[in-house]
């Protein structure tokens, strides 16, 4: 089972890191702020891939576990980018000021809401694929709280849909400024 | 909520009109719906930067597009489209 996952968790970061890199290549000519911010969210989109393939490579638990969390945390980072980015030339600052109540939450539980956020603004194919693969975040989420033997299976079922979401809206999106 | 366009709207704008063909900056401030000298200031920008010329020959301006601002167009097409997927433009 490990080893599909690996090659799709893989795919999403070369996926992500191609489109981080188009941007980049385009922000280099233009300067403007937008494609910055773009470049910054997709690179830790990218790199939220790597740490969960990395998860999976590491067989100690400590390690494994940090890529773990960092799956969440740098998602995080990603999607607070995106909706800076929205909202940065408008008048929706306030949004930001419930950011601290968030923190204290759990890294799933914000990645989730955020990437909720994100879908909420996206549309067609890429709206569906955000909220699938932020469901997969709250049932992460999720996993923490439910009883030890449901652990396992709850984690295994939001690691696949996270995967799957993940790596489509990778390639659905990379195809978007592909370049032959 | 009427929504500040974006540089990277405007430049796009811009190209594509420049795609049509070589036009005086004053039309071309009309049609991309800016004032002429924020627009001139953008130009500038862009010819340092290789995607426009701009040329002067006697009283009269035109600019136009450069191969490698013909490049740049495709590639912010394909970026737009992403961008606005994702709901960020």
């Amino acid at each position: 089972m490990d080893i599909p996952v690996l090659v799709a968790e893989f795919i999403g970061f070369i996926a992500f890191l191609y489109i981080a890199l188009r941007l980049l290549h385009i922000y280099r000519r233009l300067n403007t702020s937008e494609i910055f911010l773009s470049t910054i969210s997709f690179f830790f989109l990218s790199i939220s891939q790597l740490c969960a393939s990395l998860s999976i490579i590491y067989s100690d638990i400590k390690a494994s576990t940090a890529f773990y969390v960092a799956t969440a945390t740098t998602a995080i980072v990603a999607f607070s980018i995106m909706i800076v980015q929205r909202y940065s030339s408008r008048k929706y600052l306030y949004v930001f000021m419930f950011f601290p109540t968030l923190l204290l939450m759990t890294p799933d539980v914000i990645a989730g809401i955020l990437s909720t956020y994100v879908a909420l603004h996206a549309t067609g194919y890429t709206k569906i694929l955000l909220t699938i693969l932020s469901s997969s975040y709250y049932l992460r989420a999720i996993s923490v709280i439910v009883g030890i033997e449901l652990i396992p299976m709850v984690l295994l079922i939001a690691e696949l849909i996270r995967c799957a979401s993940a790596v489509l809206l990778a390639l659905y999106s990379s195809l978007k400024v592909f370049k032959p | 909520m009427n929504k500040k366009r974006s540089k990277l709207l405007i430049v796009l704008d811009i190209l594509e009109t420049l795609m049509q063909g070589e036009i005086n900056p004053t039309r071309l401030a009309t049609i991309v719906n800016m004032p002429y000298d924020r627009l001139s200031g953008l130009l500038k920008e862009l010819n340092e930067k290789g995607l426009v010329k701009i040329t002067i020959i006697g009283k009269n301006k035109n600019v136009s597009i450069t191969p490698k601002g013909v490049e740049v167009y495709e590639e912010l097409k394909r970026i737009r489209e992403l961008l606005e997927d994702y709901g960020l433009i």
